[in-house]
């Protein structure tokens, strides 16, 4: 298949190697080498997408990162999610869709909502935020913002890696002056890092043709110079997307020959920033029909793709570097009709081109002929008195170049605005960075040797540091100084018509003329009211334009106004890249010595809080989860049950001043336990939230061990030693974490005495020797335990805590022996149901940062005889407001069959919309034969055995506030 | 992500620390008889400053200092680390 728009000859793609791929399930033929957007330009097709807030037709504007035009979805093998059709090669059978487009981009069905356009008014976000009824609007704005749905299956798309590294010298550019920087900083020997940056691959500063030979040769000998340096590492296929204090820049490389992306986090004594510059477009109405494409973007398809994708070319602009641009399309055959710029004085610019190019001075776009294609256009002079008709296919667009800022704006550096280049360009840095070349807005290649050439010399001298002196290439043809002149927004409107400022977003300027009348006058403000430069591009062609308008707008300079501040990522990264490898190696999952035990019986196990891995219920063959647990659960209630309390928190506290701290720190007397018991006890923050509750048992004088929750441990040894150090410094404690040194099993249930007397153990378990709350030491069947007669499920109950190498001996004798008593392994999700049968206290579940220890029935854990601990204060004076407090009820649905979900609100009777509580854990029930809930309501503790309200995702549904207690009201059992 | 100049180990990174808050006036010793809005300035009002602040921060995943670090919170800049002073 011949391409229409490819040239016969030149660029980098390989007419040899045909590449057909799939493009909104139509078949097309590139070349290898070719981008997708390359590609499709050189077949001809024009739309490529619909527009996020309009839905207007919307073709290829740039050549590179920067693309507000053109986002797309890769399907299948090596797929990927929202990328610019610019950045992507294609491959063999690759399956590519347009996003936002449905059913195609040809025939949008959302096209409609153009004629309710007034609708969607600029600030529609921040008034809908302010309604009530938000999640009426949400669904709606989600499938109308038109980012590629979440991948359903969860596999990855690729993996993912990361990796800390040092240097001297981090260079971010693989332009000219990335290239000159890295070999003049790799000769002072130090360790070189050369992020060969993605960022950079767009159009560039345009460069003359014959200079651009002259200038990669030379490039290319400074890069083969290169690979002669050991201390010099080479980033490929990278993108710095971070800029970080103290030097950290983090760069996500794509490793192709691993299928993988490696973040890099780099901590760099010195950052030299080659970030290049891009091209910024023009605001004239309906400057986005498909076929109006950036300057650089058309300079770029032309040299690099040989794709000219027009046959009748108009120029428009406000600086002389369209010329060049003008000279490469006529060197390749190509006729351009027009060049319109802005400019009355144009200068010397222009002389020398052919008499068929119509020169137009002083003139600008009015009007733009076309919908789905441009066709034409009306040029008028800007003093108004002459307008005249073009036709053209295709318009490419020069606003002036920008220095690539975004990292440099991370790095916290100064920037200001420079009127002979009409742009922002950087001034002092905040940490060690320096910014060269165009970056540094040294847009002419000559100027641009030179200047980095100078800076990187004087770096280096800087430091102490030597190189060698670096020959610079003579070129010919880049004599001409770059020189513009502003251009913000057209002299004047046309109603019907558009004028984007941020084509991604669909802002225009009227919707920026809005955000100032209504009085949002700063630029970050202008940002929010509008969305502009908050797409994925985050504006890199926009946002000095938006600049300039609320300049020209509000009649304030420049710097004055400033520039939207770029943030990280500067481009999409994976999520993975930032999320996944931490987890892997930094914080592992952590298991217990029978974590394996539990695989091969059967265990799901889950991440049960800080890390650990462990059982939430074992399943047997051809059970479900529910009689899993209901039959786990009636094994404790009524025989013999076992449970891995391994990773409960514990901690060892010691010293002459031990009783006295945890007197501080606990709710409750911790002073007068005796020896060889325990006490429950509670520990608020100073605000007097809950911060944990647990057991704390006095093992000798001065010695104490107290255990916590498990997800909470860190939490906890963090408050301890915190106090210790700072509040507490003048006590002398030690507090040591145990939880790994003492691991446990848990036997529980009626059964639990008779069955642990039949092992050979030095402790006496009658209740009289050894009552609920006691610990003892001793030795069984030869292994030394710790046995607490602790119970999380109500049922009598003993802790035998062993040290971890024995903990797989014990649970293997124990599960051996019980056998004839038919002792059952149970899960936390069985824990889970037996604690709400006993209305016991979980953090995750009843404690959110709200309730006090009064609410929830615990009043009795708060000392009245100590004078001082932490949180006593807070609570007495939460409480002197007397509104109403939230207090832990029970819960029972008068409807037998419901479960009320957990989190369900309970609303008052009289007014639904008002909501007076909320389910915290609801349960079935298996000693019940029902569902039973807990729950948080006003006043709760004063309205038992009414019926309140409980709004499921049905309906309403009646339910009687009983007692928060549904087994064993006096602890009977538990104690026995 | 910062670098910690821990005085026992070197510069460390910030992932091998627990950043405890900012340094603050230690708990006063009779805070039951503190007039509550005493008590609510000491609770509420922590010092908050544009520039130099000193922080808390414990070397949990290194040596196990506890770490007083003047850091400036328009730069990033580290001033000074030392001892947590425990007196
Ligand atoms: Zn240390």
């Amino acid at each position: 298949m011949p391409h229409k728009y490819r040239l016969p000859q030149g660029g980098k793609i390989d007419r040899q190697k045909p590449i057909k791929f799939t493009f909104n399930g139509v078949t097309i033929e590139g070349c290898q080498g070719d981008t997708i957007a390359s590609a499709l330009l050189a077949n001809g097709i024009r739309i490529t997408g619909r527009s996020f807030k309009y839905h207007r037709p919307r073709g290829i504007v740039t050549a590179g990162i920067e693309e507000p035009g053109t986002f797309v979805e890769v399907m299948g093998e090596g797929r990927s999610t929202t990328v610019p059709a610019t950045m992507v090669h294609v491959q063999p059978e690759m399956q590519v869709k347009s996003i936002n487009c449905w059913p195609n981009p040809k025939y949008d069905l959302a096209q409609l909502l153009q004629v309710f356009s007034p609708l969607l008014p600029s600030g529609f976000y921040y008034k809908t935020f302010f309604q009530p009824e938000w999640k009426v609007f949400e669904p709606f704005i989600r499938k109308m913002a038109g980012l590629a749905k979440i991948p359903q299956d969860d596999t990855p798309l690729q993996s993912y890696d990361s990796t800390d590294t040092h240097c001297e010298f981090l260079i971010v550019g693989g332009g000219i002056s990335g290239i000159i920087a890295t070999v003049m900083t790799a000769q002072t020997g130090k360790r070189v890092i050369w992020v060969d940056n993605l960022q950079n691959q767009h159009g560039g500063f345009p460069i003359a043709s014959a200079d651009k030979i002259i200038l990669e040769r030379w490039l290319q000998a400074l890069r083969d110079q290169l690979k002669g340096f050991a201390n010099v590492r080479i980033l490929k296929q990278a993108l710095a997307w971070g800029y970080r204090e103290q030097n950290l820049v983090l760069v996500n490389q794509n490793r192709e020959e691993v299928n993988d992306v490696l973040l890099w986090r780099i901590r760099a004594r010195q950052v030299l920033l080659a970030n290049g510059c891009t091209e910024r477009g023009l605001v004239f109405p309906d400057n986005d029909r498909p076929g109006i494409m950036l300057a650089s973007g058309v300079m770029k398809y032309c040299q690099h793709y040989a794709v000219t994708p027009g046959e009748r070319i108009i120029l428009y602009t406000n600086n002389n570097s369209i010329r060049i641009l003008a000279e490469t399309l006529m060197g390749q055959g190509k006729e351009i009709s027009a060049i319109i710029d802005t400019r009355e004085d144009t200068g010397q610019d222009y002389r020398g081109l052919p008499p068929t190019i119509k020169i137009l001075t002083g003139y600008e776009i009015t009007k733009v002929i076309g919908w789905n294609s441009v066709r034409g256009l009306i040029a008028s002079s800007l003093s108004g008195d002459d307008s005249i008709r073009l036709s053209c296919d295709l318009l490419a667009v020069s606003g002036g170049w920008n220095p690539n800022l975004q990292l440099w704006m991370q790095s916290g550096g100064a920037y200001a605005f420079s009127p002979e280049t009409a742009t922002f360009v950087p001034t002092t840095s905040l940490q060690e960075v320096i910014a060269l070349g165009m970056c540094a807005g040294y847009f002419n290649p000559k100027e641009n040797l030179c200047e980095t050439r100078k800076r990187v010399s004087e770096l280096i001298e800087n430091l102490g540091l030597k190189s060698e002196s670096l020959e610079l290439p003579q070129l010919n043809m880049s004599e001409k100084p770059y020189r513009i002149q502003s251009y913000w927004q057209p002299s004047s409107t046309n109603i019907g018509s558009k004028s984007f400022v941020d084509i991604l977003n669909d802002v225009t300027l009227e919707d920026i003329k809005l955000a100032l009348r209504e009085g949002y006058d700063d630029i970050e403000l202008v940002k929010r009211y509008t969305t502009l430069g908050m797409g994925l591009d985050q504006g890199k062609t926009g946002n000095v334009n938006a600049t300039g308008i609320v300049a020209t707008l509000s009649g304030k300079p420049m710097d004055d106004v400033g520039l939207i501040k770029y943030r990280s990522p500067v481009s999409p990264i994976p999520f993975g890249t930032v999320g996944k490898p931490e987890g892997k190696f930094i914080k592992p999952y952590r298991t217990t010595p029978i974590t394996n035990w539990n695989r091969k019986n059967g265990a799901v196990l889950y991440e049960a809080g800080a890390n650990w891995k462990r059982p939430g219920y074992y399943l047997l063959q051809n059970e479900t989860m529910a009689e899993a647990i209901n039959r786990e659960a009636r094994a404790v209630r009524n025989g013999l049950a076992i449970y891995d309390g391994s990773p409960l928190g514990t901690f060892e506290i010691k010293g002459r001043d031990a009783a006295k701290f945890l007197d501080m720190i606990y709710t409750n007397r911790i002073g007068d336990i005796p020896k060889g018991t325990g006490r429950y006890g509670l520990m608020l923050t100073e605000e007097g939230f809950i911060l944990d509750d647990g057991v704390c048992f006095c093992m000798a004088e001065n010695w104490y061990q107290v255990s916590v929750s498990t997800g909470n441990a860190d939490q906890v040894h963090l408050h301890l030693e915190k106090c210790l150090r700072y509040d507490f410094s003048h006590l002398e404690v030690s507090v040591t974490n145990l939880t790994l040194q003492w691991m446990n099993a848990t036997v529980c249930g009626p059964l639990a005495r008779d069955f642990l007397q039949e092992f050979s153990l030095d402790i006496d378990l009658s209740p009289e020797k050894f009552p609920f709350m006691g610990i003892r030491d001793g030795v069984f069947n030869g292994m030394p335990v710790r046995i607490a007669r602790v119970s999380f499920t109500g049922e009598l109950s003993f802790e035998i805590n062993v040290h971890t190498r024995y903990l797989k001996q014990l649970w293997e004798r124990l599960i051996s022996k019980g056998n004839k008593y038919g002792i059952t392994p149970i899960g936390s999700e069985t824990n889970h149901v037996l604690r709400v049968e006993k209305g016991f206290l979980s953090l995750g579940h009843e404690v959110d940062g709200v309730v006090d220890p009064i609410d929830l029935g615990l009043g009795w854990v708060m000392s009245k005889f100590k004078k001082d601990y932490i949180g006593k204060k807070a609570v007495a004076l939460n409480r002197t407001s007397h509104l109403p407090r939230k207090e832990l009820v029970g819960l029972v649905a008068q409807n037998n069959d419901i479960q009320f979900p957990e989190g369900a609100p309970i609303v008052v009777s009289k007014n639904q919309s008002i909501i007076e509580g909320h389910v915290t854990a609801s349960v079935w029930s298996e000693i019940n034969n029902r569902f039973v809930a807990l729950a948080l309501l006003n006043n709760g503790r004063s309205r038992i055995s009414e019926i309140v309200q409980v709004r499921n995702l049905t309906g309403i549904e009646k339910g009687e506030v009983v007692a928060p207690c549904f087994y064993d009201p006096d602890g009977k059992r538990l104690r026995s | 992500m910062i670098t910690i100049n821990c005085p026992f180990c070197g510069p460390r990174d910030e992932r091998e620390f627990e950043y405890c808050g900012p340094h603050r006036q230690k708990r006063p010793d009779k805070i039951n008889e503190m007039t509550t809005s005493a008590f609510i300035d000491y609770l509420t009002v922590p010092e908050n400053p544009e520039g130099e602040a000193k922080e808390v921060w414990w070397h949990r995943r290194g040596c196990g200092a506890w770490l007083l670090v003047v850091r400036n919170t328009r730069t990033h800049e580290i001033i000074k680390v030392s001892e947590l002073d425990a007196t």
